[in-house]
């Protein structure tokens, strides 16, 4: 074996090792931070960076700019309050039936819109998300403006239902590193190349035989998915919904992590996330009693700033910058690229061999 | 390598640094308050918070209670149920509230006062109408008390008015209509009214509910300035506050309004209030409308409980609340001043449904616009001025 092959294998070690080790934190935070505030923090972190991937997915990866995240959201914790509350079904399986029917809704609703482009699309969405708000406020089925609680009683896995906030922290970390890795599936799958190459030019993309339809329903019914899913956790945490939670400010609220943290990559949620929403929750603690209001003004200003001056998002910046070499080089010894060439070359030698 | 491992252990204990330090029963005793200090309905907070300040400034400036200081501490929800959430959490768990006080939306009440029962902390809410916060559903929320009446009380009340009104008119009400929003406001008075209109032997004629054009006042505005352009004038218009109480309905309308009548929770020339107003008017420059006088009525609620249970513990502050029975003044001799003489929380049974920790005497006044100015007209106890019939809308 040689030095190239062992090289790229201590990389790949010390790259799981650091991932780990960074999973390791998040999975002992629950052990030495008692305090419900903050754990409450991180559990707002965790939905709506999830909310956001969900985002990311339309708007990141196939550049269709979706502005009612929150309206699939809404949806997904309507029908499975509605089902708990009506039906008496399992917390669990309503999760599911939220995701069926939100996906399905969104497939069907958007399927002729995507003859659409560009800012037609994201009308559409801010249409479709007003649409279903006032449809549930004029519907005494859904409680109209009153909204839905769920109920009230002990702690139970099978409700899922508790008083602390530990088990929401560790259901929330799985929903977001599960979300996490299926959209890294999806970006490296045929069809994350499909909605890249759509995103990029969609006559392009035609005519290599995509078909860009197709692909763009997909990618809202995963996405609506997963944010119905956000919705059944939100409704399980919050415990009461009502339209309020399908206002366009949320959709926006939806969208920040992402553009924030970086659209164009599958972290990008994460990291605008883990920003962006302690910023909020910590100018708010701070400052509102100062002087109300003051704490969104404050937001509103980093958020131009990032935006002014980092186009790309804090990942863009980061992946040319010389913290990312310091830590690739010095921290992971991470080979050249030639390297990872040779081992590649390598590989495919032996196959043809 | 190693330096990776160093740096993520430190950040572990970094994290660890966030534990909570115990609590102390001494120092100024702290009431939390959760409302909308930013978004569209702060300036509902605003008057709640002055409510709130003005009855603080006034115990602190008599020594306190059981000789600490009160102290406010703010949370803001701007009207969204998860950040209600967070903040309840922030002030019980980060700030240590003894007490707490919220919120102006019944929705985002209902999340808070969840959070305080989870954490043994009582909550009064001065201003949180809708029935079901305290329907069987939230038996168990037992660190939860509301002091303002219930949305079905004020329709009650309403009703129990316009039936009153013959004495002083000499013309017995028959027939009523209900216009009103499509919002949970507007659906809950329908509920009411048709829950207790066969009580007071009324005849609902029509209901007609519509989609909220804009907001309480601007519709307010329109609907009696659609009345004078159609030329309908209907003998009585009782209407449920919001924007008809919203202090820009008399400027729009002038003496188009002269006639309308609608609840209030408080008014200054209630007899039991126009001290207070006095006093109020002199620090803040504005009348005490009803946000102001139920808030402020609340923290000499939480003062008298805690003088009561001699400590600021959870449990024993919430049973010296369920305890309390005030009879025309609190211990130190401060009248309610609100439009009505006693303040007690039951349990009791409401139109058949049994209902938890409500102020069962609290009930709201009418007033009615006139000469360009609201009056109180009912309670016919609390006041001397007598209702002008039929409305002259003009």
């Amino acid at each position: 074996m040689n030095n190239n092959v062992k090289a790229v294998r201590a990389y790949r070690r010390n790259l799981s090792i650091a991932l780990g080790l960074i999973l390791l934190v998040f999975v002992l935070i629950p052990v030495f931070v008692k305090s419900p505030y903050v754990l409450n923090v991180f559990v707002l972190i965790f939905y709506m960076s999830t909310l956001s991937m969900a985002w990311n997915l339309l708007g990141g990866m196939t550049g269709q700019n979706s502005l009612g995240h929150a309206a699939y959201m809404g949806l997904g914790a309507y029908a499975s309050c509605l089902l708990i509350t009506k039906a008496g079904a399992n917390p669990w399986l309503s999760a599911i039936f939220a995701m069926v029917v939100v996906g399905l809704v969104a497939g069907v609703i958007f399927y002729p819109c995507f003859i659409l482009r560009g800012p037609y699309f994201t009308l559409v969405s801010i249409a479709f998300g007003e649409a279903m708000r006032q449809f549930i406020i004029n519907s005494s089925f859904f409680g109209r403006a009153s909204g839905v609680g769920l109920p009230f009683g002990k702690d139970s896995w099978l409700d899922f239902r508790f008083a602390s906030k530990v088990p929401y922290y560790y259901v929330g970390l799985v929903m977001l590193l599960g979300i996490y890795l299926l959209m890294k599936k999806i970006e490296r799958s045929r069809m994350g190349y499909a909605l890249r190459t759509i995103r990029e030019d969609e006559d392009a993309a035609a005519a290599i035989g995509i078909n860009p339809t197709r692909y763009k329903v997909m990618a809202v019914v995963v996405s609506a998915m997963v944010a119905a899913l956000v919705g059944f956790f939100y409704a399980s945490y919050i415990r009461y919904i009502d339209p309020e939670l399908m206002t366009q400010a949320k959709s926006t609220e939806s969208v920040l992590p992402a553009v924030v943290g970086g659209a164009a990559y599958v972290e990008g949620p994460l990291v605008g996330g883990l920003i962006m929403i302690p910023l909020s929750e910590f100018l708010r603690a701070r400052f509102s009693a100062m002087l109300p209001g003051i704490n969104m003004l404050m937001y509103a200003v980093v958020l131009i700033t990032v935006i002014r001056f980092r186009p790309t998002g804090i990942l863009g910046w980061y992946m040319r910058s010389k913290v990312k070499e310091f830590i690739d080089v010095k921290l992971l010894k991470k080979p050249p690229v030639e390297v990872f060439e040779a081992v590649e070359l390598e590989k495919n030698r032996g196959k043809g061999a | 390598m190693k330096k990776l491992i160093a740096i993520v252990s430190v950040l572990a204990m970094l994290l660890a640094l966030f534990t909570v330090p115990a609590m102390a029963e001494e120092g100024p005793i702290r009431i939390g308050t959760i409302y909308a200090m930013s978004g569209g309905n702060a300036a509902i907070g605003e008057n709640i918070l002055r409510g709130i300040d003005f009855a603080v400034a006034e115990i602190n400036a008599k020594g306190g209670v059981n000789g600490r200081m009160l102290e406010v501490v703010r949370g803001d929800h701007a009207g969204d149920p998860a950040q209600g959430r967070s903040e309840a959490e922030r002030l019980i768990t980060q700030e240590h509230v003894d007490v707490m006080m919220g919120c102006h939306m019944s929705v985002v009440t209902e999340v808070v006062a969840q959070v305080c029962t989870q954490y043994g902390v009582p909550m009064i809410t001065a201003i949180s109408t809708l029935d079901k916060l305290s329907d069987p559903d939230h038996e168990a929320m037992d660190y939860f008390f509301r002091l303002c009446p219930l949305n079905s009380v004020y329709v009650k009340d309403m009703l129990e008015y316009l039936k009153d009104s013959s004495e002083q008119t000499g013309e017995e009400i028959k027939t009523i209509a209900i216009f009103t929003d499509r919002a949970a406001i507007g659906q809950e008075l329908i509920r009411c009214v048709e829950l207790f209109k066969d009580e007071y032997g009324f005849d609902l004629v029509a209901t007609v509910d519509y989609s909220l054009c804009d907001s309480y006042i601007g519709d307010a505005t329109l609907f009696v300035q659609t009345l004078k352009a159609q030329g309908f004038t209907p003998k009585m218009i009782v209407a449920k506050a919001n924007g008809f109480t919203d202090p820009a309905f008399l400027t729009n309308l002038g003496s188009a309004a002269n006639g309308v009548a609608s609840v209030v929770e408080f008014n200054p020339d209630l007899i039991n209030g126009q001290e207070i107003n006095e006093a109020f008017k002199a620090e803040y420059g504005v009348n005490m409308n009803g946000h102001s006088a139920e808030s402020y009525t609340v923290v000499w609620v939480f003062k008298t409980a805690i003088e009561a249970a001699g400590t600021t513990d959870g449990a024993a502050v919430r049973d010296a609340i369920a305890a309390l029975d005030i009879q025309g003044e609190f211990p130190g001799g401060r009248k309610i001043v609100l439009p009505y003489d006693r303040i007690k929380f039951e349990n009791y049974d409401l139109a058949g449904v049994t209902h938890y920790r409500d102020n069962t005497s609290a009930s709201v006044a009418i007033a009615q616009v006139q000469d360009g100015e609201w009056k109180t007209v009912w309670p016919f106890s609390f006041t001397d001025t007598k209702i002008v019939y039929p409305a002259p809308l003009q």
